[in-house]
C-alpha cells in the first residue's frame, strides 16, 4: 500500500537558502544559471510565465532610465535655449524613447523562450531572494559553501542588459542625430547618458531587491510628489487660476510631463495589485514539533515547515538520515483542532497545559488518512492551523488559479515511456468501433470548443448526421452536450449515449435536427430504444420550469423512457461524509452498523449497480440502444455508462482498457473533477459542487471486483491509487474540470499525466491481478442487498492493521508464480523427453539394422 | 437452490425410501427470484428428505438430523407451504398441492427426529470404505504434557476418576502442587455443579489460565478450602503478586445470581485478586440474536436499508465483539501483565468455554494448526463438558430453552480471527464450516453427548466413527492455502485491536446456500485450485526428470553398446529385478539428488515386498530372446504424459458439471488430474493412481477417465506385458552393464 506522503528517505536537504542539487549532482552547491533550487533542494528549471508584477519591474526600470534621460534633455534646453528648438527637443525626446522601447524589446527577445516577447522566469518569494551571496552557508563550522547564483533569474540580468542595450542604441542613434542636425551640444546628452547608465547598474545591482519590492509605492509616491512639484514650479507667481491654466496648456511640454506623472502613477496602482500573494496566509513558517504522528507511526521532535504547496515534515530517523514527509494543501481536508480557536475563548484555556501538555491538531487528508500534529506552545498550535485552514480553503478555492498547484512545478522524476497525454486519442478509439460498425466518423464540428465547451475537440458522430444538424442540436441541448456515442456492443450493435437533458422548458420546445440525430444512433429501427433520465420524474418535471426536461414521447416516437434516480451533488457529499465519520469513529458509543446505514452509501453503491445493471441488460438482452442523461450529463450519467461498459465489454477490465474507459468516459466527457473532488469524506463543503461521483464509481467498480475476482486484469490497488490521485496528485489527469481547461492552462505541456506514471513496468505490475482470466462473457452481478458490502481496503486502510493483508497478497503471487513457473517446466520437460525418445528410436533402429545385416553377412 | 450433500455421501450405501414417502408436483419458492418455481418430487428417507427436480439436474438432500424445524404455513391458492428450516442456515420452501400431503409429511418430519440418543444419526451412518472406526486415542495428558504439565508448580490429581466430584470435568483434573484432597472436594461443594477451579492452559512464561463456574457464594457465604484454593494458584506464578478473576456475565446478571445464592467472589474474603466483569450476554439472548440474524438473511429482496437495520437490531456481531474482547483480554493479562487468570460464567461450560479456548487460540501457535485446533477443541469444550446435545438440540427431547448457538460463536470469532490473520491459521473457511455442522449433524460421535460420562455411557468410541478421522483423511480440502507457519503473525501471540469496523459479516456461513448472492468467482477457491494443480504439476515434472534421465543413460548405452560387444546377459537378470523397486523406493528423495540415486540404483537398500507383480526376469528372459528389442515405447511414455493435464480448465468456466449439476461459489470443484475438467464430487473418484505422477499417491479423477485409466492400465500389463517395462529395463541393464565393467 503506498502512502500517501510523498516519503524521501535518501535526499536529504542543503544546507542554506539556495545551495540546490543540480541534475547528475550528489554534491549541494550553486544551481546552473536559468534553474533555481525548489523545496526539495533540487535545482529546477525556471519556467513560469512572465507575471504582470515583474513585467512591471523591468518597466520601471526602463521608465527609470527614460527619465533620467528626460531630465538631461531637459536641462539641455535651459541651457541652450536659442538653438534647442521644440521641434528638435521633441525629436530627441522620441529618440530616448524609441532606443529604451528598442532596448526593452530586445531583452524580452534575448531571454528564452528565445524570440518570443516574453520570458521564462523563477518566482521572487523573498527580499533575499535578490541577495544569495549573504547567505553562503558554512558546513560544520569550517567550509564556506558558495552558493550565489542568479536566483531571481532572469530580473537581475535582464536589467543589466536592458541598460546596454539602451545604451548601446544609444551610441548608435544620438551620433546619427547629431550629426543630421549639426548642433554638437546635443552630444551633451550622450556623455550624461553614459554617467547615469553605470549609476544605473550600481544602484541596480546594489538595491535590487529593495526596488522590487517597494517599486508600485516609490513609483506612486514618486508621481504625486513630482506632480505637485511640477505644477508649483508652473503656478510659480501666478496668483491667477486662469492664467496658471493657460500656462499649464500653452507648454506642451508640460502637457507630456503631466501624461507621465499620470502614466507612472497608474502603472505604480497596477504593479501594487499585482503585489499581494499568498504568503500572507502563511502565519508562522516553521513550527518544532514534539510528535508528530499517523495511525500507524508517531515521528517525535519533528520540525514543520508550511511552504506554498505543502506542509514538510522533517523528522530524524534512528540511522541519523533525515526523512520528509510531504502533505500537500490539496490532499488536506479539514483541519480540526484540539483547542478552542477563537480569542475570546483563549483566555478560559488553562495558562499550562493540563492534560496532555500539547495541543494537538488533528489533519484530515482527502485520502481519508488521519494525522495530528501535537504541538507545545498554543500560539504556535493556533496560528499553525490558522495558516493551515487558510491555505486550504485558499487551494481549493474557485478562485485559485490552477497553474499555483502541484501538479504544475511537479518535476517529472521518471522516463515516461508512453506519454500518457497521447495514449487515449480519439482515433484510437475510433479504429476499434470501425472494426464493429462503419456507420461513424469524426467530426471536427467542436473545434477550438466551439459548440460545447466540456466535450473534446474531435467527436464520434452517425456517418449520416452533418455537422449542421450536430450544432443545431447542440443548441437544443443543456451546455452544448449533444447526444454521444459512448459505446458500441459488439453482438447486438446496440449503442449507449449519452448528453444532457434537452432544453424543453414549460412550453415544450422541440428541435427536430436532435430527433433525427437521435434516431440515427437507433441502430435496430424495429425495436425501441430506451431513454434513461438519471433523475427522478417530479425532478425533471422542476426541470423543465427552469428551461429543462426530459423528451417527450410525441417527439421522440422511437424511443421509451425510464427514470432511474441517482442521487448526486449534496446528497451523495453528505453520506460520503457520514460514512467516513463512521468510519473513524471508535468509540463504542453508536453501533457502527447503525452508523453505517445511516449514511445510506451502500444505498447509493445499489443504485449505480443496478442502473447499470439495466442498461447492460437493455443492450445485451433486449439488442436495443439506451440514450442516458442526467440534467447536465457529467455526472450521474457517466457513472452508469462507464459502469455498464465494465459489465458488456471484457476490454474495459483491462487495466489498458479500464485507463481508457476513464479517460473517455470521464475525463474526455467533462466531469468537473477539481470541482467534484475538492472535498473528501470530512471537510465541509465550500461552494456546493464536490460530489464524490468518481469514488462511488471506484466503489461500484470494486463491488465487480469483489463478485468476479478472476475477471478483471487489475487488482483493487489500481482502484485505490485512483481514488488517491483524484483527490490528490502530483499528475495533472484529474486536475482540470474538462479539456478546454486543460489546452488553455497548456496542461500538456506543464504536467505529466497519470497514464505515464501508471504504465511504467515497475509500477504497472503492482496492480497486475494474479488470478486473472479473460471472461469474455457480460458480467452479471448480484445486487442483492446482501451483496453488496463495504470497501474495507479503502475506506478503513488507515485504521487497520494491513500487514496481514500484504502477507497475503504476497502469498498469491507466490502460488500463481510457482503454478506458472511449474507448468512452463513441465512443459520443457515434455519436449525434452519426446526428443530424447526420438532419439533412442532412431538410434535403436540403426543398431538394429546394423545387426540385421551383421546376420545377413 | 443448492444441492448440498454430505462430503462422504456414497452411492454404495443402500438407500432405504420409506413407504409412501413420495410427494410429486412440489413447487420450490426462490427466494430471490419470485417468478422462477421449481418444481420437483419430495422423496424421504430414513436419513434424508431428498427433493429432485425432473431433469435429475438438481438434488437437495436434507438430513433429518439437521432438520431444525418444518413449519406448516397457511395454504395459499397454490397448495400448501412447508417450510424447512435446517441447523446449518438453510431455508426451503416447498408447497405441495394437496394439503393432505403436507400434513402427513410434516408429521413424519418431525416423528424422524431422533427422539432419545441411542436413535441418533451416528449409529446408522455408514461411512465409505477409507474411514474406518478407529478413535485417534486423545489424551488429556499429553496436552498437558505438551504444556509443560505437571512440573513443579502443577500436579495431575485423580480423585475425579469416576466422576464423582465433578461429573461433568474430566476425570484427571491439573490443580496447583500446593492443593490438599480437602481443599478440592471442599472448593467443588462450594463452586456451582462441583465444577470446581482447574488449569486449563499454561503460558511460557508461568502465567495460567483456570477454570471453573460460580461461587455458591450468595451475599456473605464464604469457603475457606475455595479460598486456599484460590490462593495457591496464585502462586503457582511468580511473576505477579496479583491474579485476576473474570466473569464474562454482565454485572447485572451476577447480581442477579447474588440473589439465587450463587453470585461471585466477594473480594473482602479473596486477597490479592482483581474482579473483572466481561459483559457477555447468556444462552438465551444469544438464541434471540441469531434468530434475528436468521431472519435477516431471510428476507426477501429488502432495501439495504432493512438489511443493515436487521443486522444492526440483532447485535449479533457485537455479541461476537464481547466475545472476542474478553478473550483478547485474557490474553493480554497473560502474556503482557504476565498475570494468572481465573474465568469463570454462572456454570463454566459456555462463555467459559468460549474465552478460555479463545484466549489459548491467541496466545498458542500451535493451537492455530488443524491438529492444535482439534487438541483445543477436545480439551475446552469436550472434556470439560460444554453441553453440545443440549446447545445444538440432538435430539426431540432436548428443551428448546437450552439451545443457543455457544459453539457456533466460538467458531465466528477463529473465522473473524482467520480474517485477520489470514496467514496465521492452517485451517481454512471449509474446515470451520464444517466443524460446526458437525457439531449438529451427529454423523460422527464426536458431538453427541453433553460431556465425557455420557460419551462414556453412549459408547460412542465403539460405535461410531470419528469427525477427526474424517478430518483427516479429507485433510487436503482443509488447508489453508496461505498458512505460513514462519510467518510473524502464525508465531506470535495475536492481540489484535479490535472496533467495531473490524468485524464482518460471514457471509459463506449465513448466506451459504444463496448461491446467487454470493460472489461468483471467489479467491479461495480459485487458491484451491492452483494449489492442486501445482501439487499435480510437481509430482509429474518429477517422473519426467527420471524418464529423461533414464533415457539419457539409454542413449549412452545404446553408444557403447555399439562398440562393445554383448555382455553375458544372464548374470544381470537378478541384479534387475532388484533395481525397480529400490527406485520406487526413493521416491520421496528430492529430484536433484535422485540423479546420484539412480547411477547407483544397485546398491541402495529396497525392500523385497516392494517387488512388482509381473516378475522381471521373465520379461527379460522373454526380450532377451528377442535380441535387442529395447526400444523404450513411445507407447508408454505417451500413456504416461496423456495421464496428467498440463492445463486445467480454469475455475471459474463452466457453470455445470457434466452430470448437469450446477455449480455454485459453495461448492468444491474438483479438477480431474487426467483430462483437467472441472467436476462435482460426485462425479470424481479419489482413489486413482495415475501412470504419470512420480509417487505413487492418489489421484482425484473423472470417472470416464478413471475407467480409460483403468482399461489401458490392464492392456499395458496383460496384453503387452513385455512393453510395459521395456524401457526401464533397458536403462537398468544398460547402468548394469557400466557396473559390470566397473567391477570387471
Amino acid at each position: 500500500m503506498s502512502r500517501n506522503f510523498l516519503e524521501k528517505s535518501k535526499i536529504y536537504l542543503c544546507p542554506g537558502k539556495y545551495c540546490g542539487y543540480q541534475n547528475n549532482s550528489t554534491n549541494c552547491g550553486a544551481c546552473q544559471r536559468g534553474y533555481r533550487v525548489n523545496t526539495e533542494s533540487i535545482c529546477q528549471l525556471c519556467h513560469e510565465t512572465l507575471s504582470l508584477y515583474n513585467f512591471m519591474y523591468i518597466v520601471f526600470m526602463a521608465l527609470l532610465a527614460l527619465s533620467f534621460h528626460w531630465y538631461f534633455i531637459n536641462r539641455l534646453q535651459k541651457k541652450k535655449q536659442r538653438e534647442f528648438t521644440l521641434v528638435k527637443q521633441t525629436i530627441l525626446y522620441f529618440l530616448s524613447i524609441l532606443e529604451i522601447l528598442l532596448a526593452f524589446i530586445f531583452t524580452l527577445l534575448t531571454f528564452p523562450p528565445i524570440g518570443k516577447l516574453t520570458m521564462n522566469v523563477c518566482q521572487v518569494k523573498l527580499l533575499s531572494d535578490f541577495y544569495p551571496m549573504f547567505h553562503n552557508p558554512i558546513v560544520n563550522y569550517r567550509k564556506k559553501l558558495r552558493c550565489s547564483y542568479e536566483v531571481v533569474y532572469p530580473l537581475q540580468s535582464a536589467i543589466f542588459v536592458l541598460y546596454t542595450y539602451a545604451s548601446l542604441i544609444m551610441l548608435l542613434l544620438r551620433p546619427l542625430f547629431v550629426s543630421i542636425i549639426h548642433q554638437k551640444f546635443i552630444s551633451a546628452s550622450i556623455y550624461s547618458a553614459l554617467h547615469f547608465y553605470p549609476c544605473l547598474l550600481i544602484l541596480h545591482a546594489l538595491c535590487g531587491g529593495f526596488i522590487y519590492f517597494s517599486f508600485p509605492i516609490l513609483t506612486i509616491t514618486s508621481a504625486i510628489f513630482l506632480n505637485a512639484i511640477h505644477f508649483t514650479l508652473i503656478a510659480n507667481g501666478e496668483n491667477n487660476w486662469i492664467s496658471f491654466i493657460r500656462k499649464l496648456c500653452g507648454n506642451i511640454q508640460n502637457w507630456i510631463i503631466y501624461l507621465v506623472h499620470v502614466i507612472l502613477l497608474l502603472c505604480g496602482l497596477i504593479s501594487l495589485t499585482q503585489f499581494e500573494d499568498e504568503y500572507h496566509l502563511i502565519l508562522l513558517p516553521t513550527v518544532f514539533l514534539p510528535v508528530f504522528r499517523d495511525h500507524l507511526q508517531s515521528y517525535p521532535e519533528s520540525i514543520v515547515n508550511v511552504t506554498l504547496h505543502n506542509v514538510i515534515i522533517t523528522h530524524k530517523q534512528s540511522d541519523g538520515n533525515y526523512k520528509e514527509l510531504w502533505i500537500f494543501y490539496t490532499n488536506m481536508d479539514a483541519i480540526q483542532p484540539k483547542f478552542p480557536m477563537k480569542t475570546e475563548f483563549r483566555s478560559q484555556l488553562p495558562l499550562s497545559p493540563s492534560m496532555s501538555s500539547t495541543y494537538t491538531i488533528i489533519v484530515r487528508l482527502k485520502t481519508l488518512e488521519t494525522c495530528y500534529f501535537d504541538v507545545s506552545v498554543l500560539d504556535d498550535a493556533i496560528k499553525l492551523a490558522e495558516s493551515l485552514d487558510a491555505l486550504i480553503t485558499y487551494t481549493d478555492g474557485l478562485n485559485c488559479d490552477v497553474t499555483f498547484l502541484f501538479p504544475f512545478c511537479f518535476p517529472r522524476d521518471f522516463e515516461v515511456i508512453q506519454d500518457g497525454w497521447t495514449a487515449f486519442s480519439v482515433e484510437s478509439e475510433f479504429s476499434r468501433l470501425q472494426a464493429i460498425s462503419d456507420e461513424w466518423r469524426i467530426s471536427d464540428v467542436n473545434k477550438n470548443f466551439a459548440i460545447c465547451e466540456t466535450y473534446p475537440e474531435r467527436l464520434v458522430v452517425p456517418k449520416s448526421i452533418t455537422d449542421e444538424y450536430l450544432k443545431r442540436s447542440a443548441q437544443f441541448r443543456s451546455h452544448g452536450r449533444f447526444p454521444l456515442l459512448c459505446y458500441l456492443h459488439k453482438s447486438s450493435k446496440s449503442c449507449i449515449i449519452r448528453c444532457a437533458q434537452p432544453l424543453i422548458g414549460s412550453s415544450v420546445r422541440r428541435c427536430k435536427e436532435d430527433e433525427g440525430l437521435v434516431n440515427a444512433m437507433l441502430t435496430q429501427r424495429h425495436k425501441k430504444g430506451w431513454i434513461l433520465d438519471t433523475r427522478h420524474a417530479n425532478v425533471v418535471k422542476s426541470a423543465q420550469n427552469k428551461g429543462g426536461g426530459c423528451e417527450p414521447d410525441q417527439h421522440y416516437a422511437l424511443w421509451k423512457r425510464l427514470h432511474r434516480h441517482l442521487d448526486k451533488h449534496t446528497v451523495l457529499q453528505e453520506s460520503f461524509t457520514k460514512l467516513m465519520d463512521a468510519c473513524i469513529d471508535q468509540s463504542e458509543k453508536d453501533r457502527w452498523l447503525s452508523k453505517l446505514d445511516n449514511s445510506n452509501w451502500l444505498l447509493h453503491v445499489k443504485e449505480a449497480l443496478t442502473t447499470a445493471c439495466i442498461v447492460a441488460q437493455t443492450i445485451d438482452c433486449e439488442e436495443t440502444s439506451v440514450l442516458i442523461h442526467g440534467s447536465d450529463g457529467w455526472d450521474t450519467t457517466l457513472l452508469v455508462t462507464s459502469l455498464a461498459q465494465i459489465l458488456l465489454d471484457p476490454d474495459c477490465r483491462t487495466i489498458t482498457g479500464f485507463e481508457a474507459l476513464i479517460e473517455r468516459e470521464w475525463i474526455q466527457a467533462g466531469h468537473p473533477f477539481r470541482l467534484r473532488c475538492s472535498r473528501s469524506g470530512f471537510g465541509r463543503s465550500t461552494h456546493g459542487q464536490e460530489s464524490p461521483l468518481f469514488t462511488l464509481f471506484l466503489d461500484c467498480t470494486w463491488q465487480l471486483l469483489q463478485q468476479f475476482a478472476c475477471s478483471f486484469e487489475f487488482n483493487d490497488t489500481l482502484l485505490i491509487e485512483l481514488f488517491q490521485h483524484a483527490y490528490s496528485s502530483k499528475f495533472g489527469t484529474f486536475i482540470f474540470n474538462n479539456e478546454k481547461e486543460k489546452l488553455k492552462y497548456n496542461g500538456i505541456k506543464h504536467t505529466v499525466s497519470l497514464w505515464s506514471y501508471f504504465n511504467r513496468p515497475e509500477i504497472l505490475h503492482t496492480f497486475l491481478n494474479p488470478f486473472y482470466e479473460p471472461n469474455l462473457s457480460v458480467l452479471w452481478p448480484s445486487v442483492a442487498a446482501q451483496s453488496i458490502i463495504l470497501w474495507r481496503s479503502l475506506y478503513l486502510r488507515f485504521y487497520e492493521n494491513q500487514i496481514p493483508q500484504r502477507e497475503v497478497w504476497d502469498e498469491y503471487l507466490l502460488i500463481k508464480g510457482k503454478e506458472i513457473q511449474l507448468r512452463s517446466y513441465v512443459n520443457k520437460l515434455r519436449q525434452e523427453l519426446l526428443e530424447l525418445e526420438r532419439k533412442c528410436t532412431e538410434k535403436t533402429n540403426m543398431i538394429k539394422t546394423e545387426k540385421d545385416s551383421v546376420v545377413t553377412i | 437452490m443448492v444441492a448440498y450433500f454430505w462430503f462422504n455421501f456414497s452411492y454404495n450405501n443402500e438407500i432405504r425410501i420409506l413407504d409412501d414417502a413420495k410427494v410429486q408436483n412440489v413447487r420450490v419458492v426462490d427466494r430471490f427470484n419470485n417468478r422462477q418455481h421449481i418444481i420437483g418430487t419430495i422423496y424421504l428417507t430414513d436419513k434424508h428428505l431428498i427433493f429432485v427436480d425432473p431433469e435429475g439436474k438438481r438434488e437437495t438432500w436434507i438430513l433429518h438430523s439437521l432438520i431444525l424445524s418444518a413449519d406448516k404455513l397457511p395454504t395459499t391458492q397454490q397448495g400448501c407451504p412447508l417450510r424447512v428450516r435446517t441447523k446449518h442456515f438453510f431455508s426451503i420452501e416447498f408447497i405441495i398441492p394437496k394439503e393432505r400431503d403436507c400434513v402427513e409429511l410434516h408429521a413424519t418430519l418431525n416423528q424422524l427426529k431422533a427422539e432419545s440418543h441411542e436413535k441418533l444419526y451416528c449409529y446408522l451412518y455408514q461411512a465409505p470404505n477409507y474411514l474406518e472406526k478407529i478413535w485417534d486415542p486423545f489424551l488429556l495428558a499429553t496436552e498437558y504434557m505438551r504444556m509443560g504439565v505437571p512440573n513443579r508448580d502443577w500436579k495431575v490429581e485423580d480423585s475425579n476418576s469416576n466422576f464423582d466430584m465433578c461429573d461433568t470435568y474430566p476425570p484427571i483434573i491439573y490443580v496447583p502442587m500446593s492443593t490438599t484432597k480437602q481443599m478440592l472436594i471442599g472448593s467443588s461443594k462450594f463452586r456451582s455443579r462441583g465444577r470446581l477451579p482447574v488449569l486449563t492452559y499454561l503460558h511460557p512464561n508461568g502465567a495460567s489460565i483456570t477454570r471453573c463456574s460460580q461461587p455458591l457464594s450468595g451475599f456473605s457465604a464464604r469457603c475457606l478450602e475455595d479460598e486456599q484454593l484460590l490462593q495457591s494458584i496464585l502462586k503457582t506464578n511468580s511473576h505477579s503478586s496479583t491474579m485476576y478473576i473474570i466473569d464474562t456475565r454482565p454485572r447485572i446478571n451476577a447480581v442477579a445470581n447474588r440473589a439465587a445464592g450463587k453470585g461471585y467472589e466477594n473480594e473482602d474474603y479473596y486477597s490479592n485478586i482483581q474482579f473483572k466483569f466481561c459483559p457477555i450476554e447468556n444462552i438465551h439472548v444469544m438464541r434471540g440474536s441469531l434468530q434475528k440474524v436468521l431472519d435477516a438473511c431471510e428476507m426477501k429482496n429488502p432495501s439495504m436499508n432493512q438489511y443493515l437495520n436487521a443486522l444492526d437490531s440483532s447485535s449479533w456481531l457485537q455479541h461476537i465483539k464481547a466475545v472476542l474482547d474478553a478473550a483478547i483480554f485474557i490474553a493480554r493479562a497473560i502474556d503482557i501483565e504476565k498475570k494468572n487468570v481465573l474465568v469463570h460464567c454462572s456454570d463454566g461450560w459456555d462463555r467459559t468455554a468460549q474465552c478460555c479456548s479463545l484466549s489459548s487460540l491467541l496466545l498458542c501457535p500451535y493451537y492455530r494448526s488443524i491438529h492444535g485446533f482439534r487438541m483445543l477443541i477436545e480439551k475446552e469444550w469436550l472434556s470439560f463438558g460444554h453441553k453440545f446435545s443440549d446447545r445444538c438440540g440432538h435430539t426431540r427431547t432436548s428443551d428448546n430453552k437450552e439451545q443457543s448457538p455457544v459453539f457456533l460463536q466460538f467458531v465466528e470469532v477463529v473465522w473473524q480471527l482467520t480474517q485477520i490473520y489470514p496467514t496465521a491459521f492452517e485451517f481454512n473457511e471449509r474446515f470451520l464450516i464444517s466443524l460446526h455442522d458437525h457439531s449438529h449433524s451427529c454423523q460422527y460421535g464426536n458431538f453427541v453427548g453433553n460431556c465425557e460420562k455420557d460419551r462414556l455411557d453412549l459408547g460412542v468410541k465403539e460405535r461410531t466413527y470419528s469427525y477427526w478421522n474424517y478430518i483427516l483423511q479429507n485433510v487436503n480440502d482443509f488447508k489453508n492455502p496461505l498458512f505460513r507457519p514462519q510467518s510473524t503473525y502464525a508465531s506470535e501471540v495475536l492481540l489484535p485491536t479490535i472496533h467495531s469496523q473490524t468485524l464482518k459479516f460471514w457471509m459463506n456461513m449465513y448466506h451459504r446456500f444463496d448461491g446467487s448472492i454470493l460472489p461468483k468467482e471467489n479467491i479461495p477457491n480459485t487458491l484451491t485450485h492452483l494449489i492442486d494443480h501445482t501439487a499435480a504439476l510437481n509430482d509429474h515434472a518429477r517422473l519426467l526428470e527420471k524418464r529423461i534421465r533414464e533415457l539419457r543413460t539409454i542413449l549412452e548405452n545404446v553408444n557403447e553398446q555399439t562398440n562393445h560387444s554383448t555382455t553375458s546377459l544372464p548374470e544381470q537378470d537378478g541384479n534387475l529385478s532388484e533395481t525397480e523397486p529400490s527406485q520406487t523406493a526413493n521416491k520421496n528423495l528430492p529430484p536433484l539428488s535422485l540423479s546420484s540415486d539412480v547411477e547407483s540404483g544397485i546398491n541402495s537398500d529396497y525392500s523385497p515386498s516392494d517387488r512388482t507383480s509381473v516378475s522381471p526376469p521373465l520379461n527379460l528372459q522373454h526380450q532377451l530372446s528377442g535380441e535387442i528389442n529395447d526400444i523404450p515405447t513411445i507407447e508408454r511414455i505417451a500413456f504416461e504424459l496423456n495421464s496428467i493435464a498440463l492445463d486445467w480448465r480454469s475455475y471459474q468456466a463452466p457453470l455445470h458439471c457434466t452430470c448437469s449439476l450446477p455449480f455454485d461459489s459453495a461448492q468444491r470443484k474438483y479438477n480431474c488430474w487426467r483430462c483437467g475438467e472441472n467436476f462435482c464430487i460426485r462425479c470424481i473418484e479419489h482413489g486413482v493412481r495415475l501412470p504419470g505422477l512420480y509417487s505413487n499417491s492418489l489421484a482425484p479423477v473423472c470417472k470416464t477417465c478413471a475407467r480409460s485409466i483403468k482399461s489401458s492400465l490392464s492392456m499395458f500389463e496383460n496384453s503387452t506385458p513385455n512393453k510395459s517395462n521395456d524401457q526401464k529395463q533397458t536403462e537398468m541393464k544398460s547402468s548394469l552393464s557400466i557396473n559390470d565393467e566397473n567391477k570387471i
